[in-house]
């Protein structure tokens, strides 16, 4: 290689570099911007958070540090509960029993349901678009404003006690005062609000499905719900493990629903209570912050082993 | 086992026409290719065939049924595709094992079948194994195991060697002519590009093009005798050379007028050609029958060597003879040429093809 060569390769190499530099330099500016938010908001939150459930504090005077005490709370109020205790007794104890029942109820169908409205949504028929668009709006609105249309729709001479009169007449629950009905109600519009967002996460996934797949499963003589059996769900299972785990995990920590539709004292024999709603009224009724703190943690170890035990379980990547 | 029949099948994407008029048996147990560039529409009949696709008109006939409304799943079809299409949350057992149980055979049977099919095609030691763990040459294995093991009358190839290298390729197209044809007498249909494959595993190939059928015939036919200048173009290797040029007579002999160069034709094709004296017309001569020599030799002709490909065994040498259109010309290995070395060719006589050059139609 001749000088005037070697002088230009070199040349382009240290131009590269700096481009390089550059190109990393701009990266780092624009990644510590979500970075500090995410640590102060985030990681800061959750590590004083816990520093917090060892401490009693009413958020002015100063800290007393008090070991394990507001861990016994916790545990006192689920004995208490296990024992038979009525709500306002054991609200940890009622919010943690609603809430497993609620994901229990919302978790399947809304997962099951995505799937399903995934499986229309991606048939190439007329007006698709428009069902697409029907079915994904609940999830650009806000739960409260859904919530309070639902409390309407769910009132006792409601639109749905109205229908439900054609399909099983006499049947014409209170919904929303009713504590038999209310945990169902609340689950119902999770559901509704809910399946529209995960369809769109299996319509993309069912879209990345090879189509000469169907079509040899189509030719060896499976019909249209033996393909969705056979060949859609078992090639969903990557995102059906994303969607449940997104699911438990807004599920186990659901608020917003509750705190519109039963109230922050969680509405007729604390049916609608959840352990959010008790957090927040600890934190902010009963000015207990490191209480509510240690109830954060339980919740957080809750939502981390559900959702860890089924990825372990799950999790098999199949593509 | 069964006869396939598309009378007068039209498919049409949009404005495109991809399938045209195409009417074509299939007979019982007979090796069909269809063959032709990308875009002739050839799998889109193949998928006719399978179902997968609905003819705007014509017919589609499988054994005695007319088969136009009846659903894929319902046709007793089996199909390779190109990707193989392996379901890839299956082991392969499973995949075997899945049209059977679509078919609802009973679990005993299914295991039967599934590892008689597997010790046929040698691969009874992959079953446990996914598709994602198996070589190219397996996955095809796997792939036509599943296409065979519930006894399809008809069965269906989509360019099922394409994904394999060189070697594996040339294995693969022995094997399938010898398990297909051979062994299980399947009525077969064939897509390929591959003109190779095509002449190698054919009882009969559909020269396609645009749509159309351009000619059916068996291999040696199809290559003996185009029907056309597109048949003759594409069957081959090399491609044939297209001399272009007006017919012309004198003193009762025929000429090729080439511009530079007046081409005699020889007597043998005097009264075929007779009548298109005066009218362009394109003559074809295979590569393999232009023989090149460094010096002149009785009834040859000069030529200008523009490239050439060394083979090893042989050698493909291009060589203009006018400066403009390029021919090609094998010669044997060990011939002394170089870049724009004048060189002289001559045809054999008794190979020579003529075509219309208007319809493009043969004459001789």
């Amino acid at each position: 290689m001749s000088k005037s060569h070697l002088f230009l390769s070199q040349k382009m190499k240290s131009l590269l570099e700096k481009r390089k530099s550059r190109e990393a330099l701009e990266a780092l500016i624009l990644i510590s911007v979500v970075t500090c938010l995410n640590m102060v908001f985030g990681y800061f939150a959750a590590a004083f958070a816990f520093y917090l459930s060892f401490f009693k504090w009413d958020y002015i005077g100063p800290m007393e540090f008090v070991g394990l005490k507001n861990f016994m709370v916790i545990f006192k109020d689920l004995w208490r509960g296990i024992s038979g205790a009525y709500f306002f007794q054991a609200p940890f104890y009622t919010g943690l029993k609603n809430i497993l029942l609620y994901t229990a109820i919302v978790v399947p169908t809304q997962t099951i349901l995505a799937m399903i409205l995934a499986a229309f949504a991606n048939q190439k028929i007329k007006g698709v678009q428009f069902y697409k668009v029907s079915y994904f709006l609940p999830a650009v609105t806000s739960p409260v404003i859904i919530a309070l249309i639902f409390i309407w729709l769910f009132m006792k001479q409601g639109y749905i006690n109205y229908m439900l009169q054609f399909v099983a007449p006499g049947f014409a629950p209170d919904w929303i005062n009713d504590k038999s009905y209310l945990l169902y109600a609340i689950a119902l519009v999770a559901i509704w609000g809910t399946s529209g967002h995960f369809m769109v996460s299996f319509l993309a996934a069912m879209q990345s499905i090879p189509r000469d797949i169907y079509e040899a499963a189509m030719l060896e003589g499976a019909g249209p719900i033996r393909r969705f059996i056979y060949i859609t769900v078992p090639m969903l299972k990557p995102m059906i493990v994303y969607v449940v785990v997104l699911g438990l995990i807004g599920a186990l920590q659901m608020f917003d629903l509750a705190w519109v539709m039963a109230g922050s004292n969680g509405g007729p024999g604390g049916a609608g209570y959840t352990m959010a709603l008790d957090i927040y009224n600890e934190a902010f009724i009963n000015l207990r912050p490191g209480v509510a703190a240690a109830k954060s943690i339980f919740l957080f170890a809750l939502i981390f082993s559900v959702t860890y035990v089924f990825q372990k379980k799950y999790k098999v990547m199949v593509r | 086992m069964a006869r396939v029949f598309l009378e007068n099948v039209v498919k049409k994407f949009g404005k495109v026409v991809a399938v045209n008029h195409v009417t074509l048996e299939v007979k019982d147990k007979e090796f069909m290719v269809l063959l032709g560039p990308s875009g002739c529409g050839k799998s889109t009949t193949l998928r006719l065939i399978a179902g997968l696709e609905t003819p705007d008109e014509g017919k589609i006939w499988i054994g005695d049924r007319l088969v136009n409304e009846i659903d894929p799943t319902k046709r007793n079809v089996a199909m390779v595709f190109q990707s193989y299409a392996l379901y890839p949350h299956m082991t392969v057992y499973r995949n075997i094992e899945f049209p059977l149980k679509m078919a609802r055979v009973p679990k005993e049977e299914r295991r039967r079948k599934v590892i008689e099919v597997a010790k046929f095609l040698g691969i009874e030691d992959l079953l446990n194994r996914y598709p994602k763990q198996l070589s190219g040459g397996q996955q095809q294995r796997v792939a036509l195991a599943r296409a065979i093991v519930r006894e399809p009358e008809v069965f269906l190839l989509d360019e099922p060697l394409s994904n394999l290298d060189a070697k594996l390729r040339v294995k693969m197209r022995f094997e399938l002519r010898r398990l297909l044809h051979d062994e299980l007498q399947i009525t077969t249909i064939y897509v390929t590009h591959d003109q190779v494959e095509a002449m190698t595993m054919a009882d009969k190939i559909a020269v396609m093009n645009a749509g159309k059928i351009m000619q059916v015939g068996s291999p040696i036919d199809v290559f003996e005798k185009p029907a056309n200048i597109f048949v003759a173009g594409f069957i081959g290797v090399p491609p044939m050379s297209f001399f272009e040029g007006t017919l012309i007579e004198k003193q009762k002999s025929l000429f090729l007028d080439l511009g530079s160069v007046l081409f005699r034709i020889p007597k043998t094709y005097y009264s075929a050609l007779h009548p298109h004296v005066g009218s362009e017309i394109v003559m074809g001569i295979r590569p393999q029958d232009i023989k090149v020599t460094l010096e002149p030799q009785e009834d040859s002709y000069e030529g200008k060597i523009v490239g050439y490909e060394p083979l090893g065994t042989e050698t493909y040498i291009h060589f203009t003879i006018n400066g403009t259109k390029e021919y090609i010309a094998v010669i044997p290995r060990g011939m002394r040429i170089s870049l724009k070395r004048k060189v002289y060719w001559k045809s054999n006589p008794q190979k020579l093809y003529f075509f219309r050059k208007s319809t493009g139609e043969a004459i001789y």
